[in-house]
This record gives structure tokens, C-alpha cells and sequence, in this order.
């Protein structure tokens, strides 16, 4: 069943001079848990608009979101507000830490509600590799390491669907890659729907579906790289 | 929401110092000026309030020391004493007059001594409290003011005393309270065969009061209380209303002050705030977030505000030997919850932008 599910989507937007400007036309989508989906394009072609609507932050004109088979449409502030608390976590291309809050507490803030949230912050950055950086504030870290921050932050409340926005265009190759890796353990290991938006070409070897827009329109969808990936990453970490 | 509204605050200290400097130096003021008035409100019957006096018997229409004159013949003394109910009778001569030191007209109320049967001074500093004829017993502030030592002599209605007593506890504002003796008092205030007041002590001063004014119909009989709340009233009636103004200001220059500071906070991190409400964080937090913000620099304003009005007050009696400042944890504890509200009414400012922020905001690079 699809944790995540877009059908027929569209967004306009009122350019202020009675005209509108189709952003998204007639889009589809469904993640199951476990599944990356790379939804690739050219800038301006739509994907981050894709990717705000289905985390329930921008309304479409036309057609439904569901999460976990429940329609958004309809829902009020509030619970869109509650919804994407529980059920979504994102990742961001600029990372968009709290400058003044050190690492733990970064993730800390994610986990509104969440029991024991200062030790499952620690354990996760931990987990993420930046055992020494838990003290670190985000200007101290390197931008690999603030993606990894806001990589834990986004899994505290261990939210069925990941959502990341270009989430290593901030990154040089090595960070880039390792960020690609994280998000791939993400939805194998802990089984769940990760949706990127992305340009970089590297992620197509991380998804298992790649689908590319341009104006707003699904141009063509395929398989990514998501098995071989997967074995090979693992047959290195078994030797 | 408590950790980010305090990272919020301590991570900007110039701000935080701005913000608690004047939240600090509104509180300053609201506590100077209540301070004022309490010290004032208590003043003017700090030497009323001295004279042992159950009842003060006046003419018709008195009430007062300021608004209303009494004169009674001094004969009626006898008419008192001879009630049963009336344990003891003494006499208030007493009236503000012009004295001229150094060339400069200023004020006096001259009260002649009953040799200390009803009528003292609230405190004596220096010198003799029993002014003789010829001897005159001064307020310290009059003393200060006009650069009068022990032993100079001031000339009041042609008559040359001699200053022998420094006291406290009589300034009033406009005048202060002196004492000389009984026959000077008549002959600076011209009352030969009068006096302004009877002063009279009874064992039971509620039913002396009603049995008085069965008795005397003609007089005003006061209860001691009632002639200290009219007394009092002076400055209620005349400095409260100016006194409320200022305080009113000070309070928007808090709420100013906090709100401003909370306002240009959640402009600058208004991304951070979108990011927020991305990851789950309602309005409602989000305002919690502000509020404590202001709460926090409201408290610690209140606290620096509180422990420098003594300094500051202690800085204008040098400067203005009248200036009085009276503060009790009453008042104290009204200037804490006016911090408060203060607090709470400046984080209502943001509130607008806060809910304008768009959380989609947060995936522009």
C-alpha cells in the first residue's frame, strides 16, 4: 500500500495580472514504505512545487494527496500542521538548522511530542556518524555534517515518509555521497517512502523510480539503481 | 519551545541587553513614580499622623490642613473637658505662613507646642524639641534646602527665632511643619483667644464621636483616620492623576521596548520560524515561543530595574532634598504583574507576521 500517494495533481499560481501560471499540471505519484523516488527536472520545471504540495505546505488547485490513504485536501491548518509532524520528515537543500541551537538540540526541536527526545537525538547523531559534533553549534559544522543534523532531525519522530529537497546540492562529492547513502539506508532499513527532488545524477543510483517533469508535466518515468546499490553496499560492508 | 525561546534570546546578547536595559528603565520609572506618590501619600500625615489625637474637633466645614480653615474661641476648651467621655484636651494652633530667607519668599506651617502633650515632632535629629519663646524646631529638608545650620535664626512675621531642633518627618510638599512656642504661635497667626483645632483622647473614640456631635452640633468632629485620609486625599486628588499618566507611559515604553525587540527577532529568524512550522510547529507553539521571550526579558528587566530604583532615588535625594520615595512589597508586587502584562501585550506585536509566515518558504534556496 502506498504511504504516499499523489493523483492528478495541478498548481497554478495568479501572477497578478488575471492570467495564471500552470506550476504543476495532471502530476502522479506513489510511494510505498521502502521505496526512493528521484523526481528529476530542469530549474523552474516544477519539482520543489511537487515536493511542497506533497508535504502538505502548499494546497493544489486540482487533484489529491493522501498519506497513509488519508486525503490532505481537506484537512484544517492544524491538522495538516499535526499531520506533517507525525507522518513527515524533511530534509532540506539549505539544511535550514536553527543557528542558535547546537546539534542535539536541532534534532531535538524535530521530535515535538517524541518520549525520551534528548537521548533519541544523541543516539541518532550518534548513529549518523557526529558523535564529536553533538555539541557543535551549525556554523561549526561542514556542510556534510549539517545535512547529517538535519538528516537525524528529520528521522526523530520517525516519520513514515521522507521528503528532501536538492539535499546534496550544498555538498561537495564526498559529503554528496554520503548523504546519498544515508537516504538509501533510510528506506531500507527503516522502511520508509523517501521522495527527492534533485539534479544531481548521482541520486539516480539510490532510487528505485526515477521520474523526470519539465513545465510541470511527468515527461518520463524509470528505474533507478536502488538494488544494485543496495547489494553493493552491502557486500562492502560485509567484507 | 522553551529551549529555542532561550537560545533565541541568550544567542543575541546586545539584543538581550538592549531589550532588558529598557524594559529595566521602564520599570525604573513606574517604580520612581509609584515611589513618589507612596512616599508622598505617606508623608503629608507622617506629622498629622504623630499627634496623639483620637479626635480632631474643628469649625463647621473643616477637614483639613490644606483646603478648608478652622477657627474656634479657645474658651470652648473648657466646654470639652467638662464631658465625661473626654479623657484629655489640647489645642492646634497652627497655619501656613511666608518667611522670607536669603530674599526668597518660602513656606512654613507654624504650630505652636503644647509642651509635648499631644504635639511632638515626628523624629528629632538634632537640637531640642521644645521650642521656648523665641526657639524654633525646623524640618531637615527646609534645613537643607535653604543651607540653615542649628543655631541660625529665621525671621517669621517680624519675629527673629532661633533654630535649637532639626527634625524629620515634616515636610509637606508645598511647606513643612515647625514648631515654636504657644505664645509665638499666637502672635505670628494673630489668635490671641482662638485656636484652629481641639485635639482630645477618650477611651472609647467611636462613641466620644457620636456623643460629640449630639453634644456640638455646631463643630465638625473628625476621627483621628478620617482626618489623615483627608489630609492624604491632597495627594491623591492632585498628584495621582499625573502620577497614573507617567506610569501609563512608562508601561508603553515596555511594551515598546519588549515588543520591538520580539518583533525584529521573529522578522530575522522568520525562516527559522518557517522551518517550524514545516516540521510540525503550530501557531500556537510558535507564539509560546515569542511569549516566553518576552517574558524572560520582562522578568529580567523588572530585576534590574528593581535593583537599581533604589540607587536612582537614593541619586535625586542628593540632588532634591524633598524628593521622597516610599516602596512596599504591595506596590513592588503591582509593578511585577505590570512587568508582566507589559510582557505579554509585546509578544502580541509578532503575532500578525508570525501567522503570515509561509512554512513553503522553507525549500527557497
Amino acid at each position: 500500500m502506498a504511504v504516499l500517494e499523489a493523483k492528478n495533481i495541478s498548481k497554478s499560481f495568479d501572477t497578478g495580472t488575471h492570467t495564471e501560471v500552470d506550476a504543476v499540471t495532471d502530476m502522479s505519484l506513489a510511494a510505498e514504505a521502502g521505496d526512493v523516488v528521484l523526481i528529476m527536472g530542469p530549474s523552474g520545471s516544477g519539482k520543489t512545487t511537487f515536493l511542497t504540495m506533497l508535504g502538505g505546505l502548499l494546497r493544489p488547485s486540482a487533484g489529491e494527496i493522501l498519506i497513509n490513504g488519508q486525503p490532505i485536501g481537506r484537512l484544517s491548518s492544524d491538522r495538516l500542521t499535526k499531520l506533517r509532524r507525525d507522518h513527515l520528515g524533511f530534509i532540506f537543500q539549505s539544511f535550514n538548522l536553527l543557528e542558535n541551537l547546537c546539534a542535539w538540540e536541532n534534532v531535538y526541536v524535530g521530535g515535538l511530542g517524541v518520549k525520551n527526545r534528548k537521548q533519541k537525538a544523541i543516539e541518532l547523531l550518534k548513529r549518523l556518524g557526529l558523535e564529536k559534533r553533538i555539541h557543535q553549534k551549525p556554523r561549526q559544522l561542514s556542510g556534510g555534517e549539517r545535512q547529517r543534523v538535519a538528516i537525524a532531525r528529520a528521522l526523530i519522530n520517525n516519520p513514515p515518509i521522507i521528503l528532501a529537497d536538492e539535499p546534496t546540492a550544498n555538498l561537495d562529492s564526498k559529503n554528496g555521497l554520503e548523504v546519498t547513502r544515508l537516504l538509501c539506508e533510510i528506506a531500507c532499513q527503516e522502511n520508509k517512502a523517501v521522495v527527492i527532488v534533485s539534479h544531481d545524477q548521482r541520486l539516480v543510483q539510490v532510487a528505485k523510480r526515477v521520474i523526470t517533469i519539465e513545465d510541470g508535466r511527468l515527461v518520463k518515468e524509470e528505474l533507478g539503481q536502488h538494488q544494485q546499490f543496495c547489494e553493493h553496499h552491502s557486500d562492502s560492508n560485509k567484507s | 519551545m522553551w529551549l529555542i525561546a532561550l537560545r533565541n534570546l541568550f544567542g543575541e546578547k546586545g539584543r538581550l541587553i538592549i531589550t532588558i536595559g529598557g524594559v529595566a528603565f521602564a520599570v525604573m520609572l513606574i517604580l520612581v513614580l509609584l515611589g513618589l506618590y507612596v512616599g508622598w501619600e505617606r508623608q503629608m500625615t507622617k506629622f498629622l499622623g504623630n499627634i496623639s489625637a483620637d479626635i480632631w474637633v474643628g469649625q463647621a466645614g473643616s477637614g483639613d490642613m490644606s483646603h478648608r480653615s478652622s477657627i474656634l474661641p479657645a474658651n470652648l476648651a473648657r466646654e470639652l473637658e467638662s464631658k465625661s467621655y473626654i479623657k484629655q484636651t489640647s489645642m492646634f494652633i497652627g497655619r501656613q505662613v511666608g518667611v522670607k530667607i536669603s530674599g526668597v519668599e518660602k513656606s512654613l506651617f507654624i504650630l505652636g507646642s503644647d509642651g509635648a502633650k499631644f504635639i511632638t515632632p515626628y523624629r528629632l535629629e538634632r537640637g531640642s524639641g521644645q521650642p521656648q519663646k523665641g526657639e524654633i524646631v525646623v524640618d531637615e529638608v527646609f534645613i537643607n534646602k535653604n543651607n540653615l545650620v542649628l543655631g541660625d535664626s529665621i525671621t517669621v512675621a517680624g519675629k527673629s527665632l532661633k533654630i535649637v531642633g532639626i527634625a524629620s518627618g515634616g515636610n509637606i510638599m508645598t511647606s513643612s511643619y515647625t514648631l515654636v512656642s504657644e505664645e509665638d504661635a499666637r502672635d505670628i497667626l494673630g489668635l490671641n483667644n482662638a485656636v484652629n483645632y481641639f485635639l482630645l483622647r477618650s477611651d472609647d473614640p467611636t462613641d466620644a464621636v457620636t456623643k460629640l456631635e449630639k453634644d456640638f452640633p455646631q463643630l465638625k468632629i473628625i476621627p483621628r483616620q478620617k482626618f489623615l485620609d483627608n489630609n492624604a486625599a491632597i495627594v491623591k486628588d492632585n498628584f495621582l492623576p499625573i502620577i497614573g499618566v507617567l506610569t501609563l507611559i512608562a508601561f508603553a515604553v515596555g511594551i515598546a521596548v519588549i515588543g520591538l525587540t520580539i518583533f525584529t527577532a521573529v522578522i530575522e529568524k522568520s525562516r527559522e520560524y518557517g522551518v517550524l512550522k514545516a516540521i510540525g510547529y503550530g501557531n500556537g507553539q510558535l507564539f509560546g515561543i515569542a511569549l516566553i521571550q518576552a517574558l524572560i526579558a520582562g522578568v529580567l528587566g523588572f530585576a534590574l530595574g528593581y535593583a537599581l530604583t533604589p540607587l536612582v532615588a537614593m541619586l535625586a535625594k542628593i540632588f532634591e532634598p524633598s524628593f521622597i520615595y516610599d516602596l512596599g512589597a504591595r506596590e513592588t508586587s503591582i509593578v511585577f504583574v505590570a512587568t508582566i502584562l507589559m510582557s505579554i501585550f509585546a509578544s502580541f506585536l509578532p503575532l500578525r507576521r508570525l501567522l503570515k509566515i509561509d512554512p513553503a518558504q522553507v525549500f527557497k534556496a
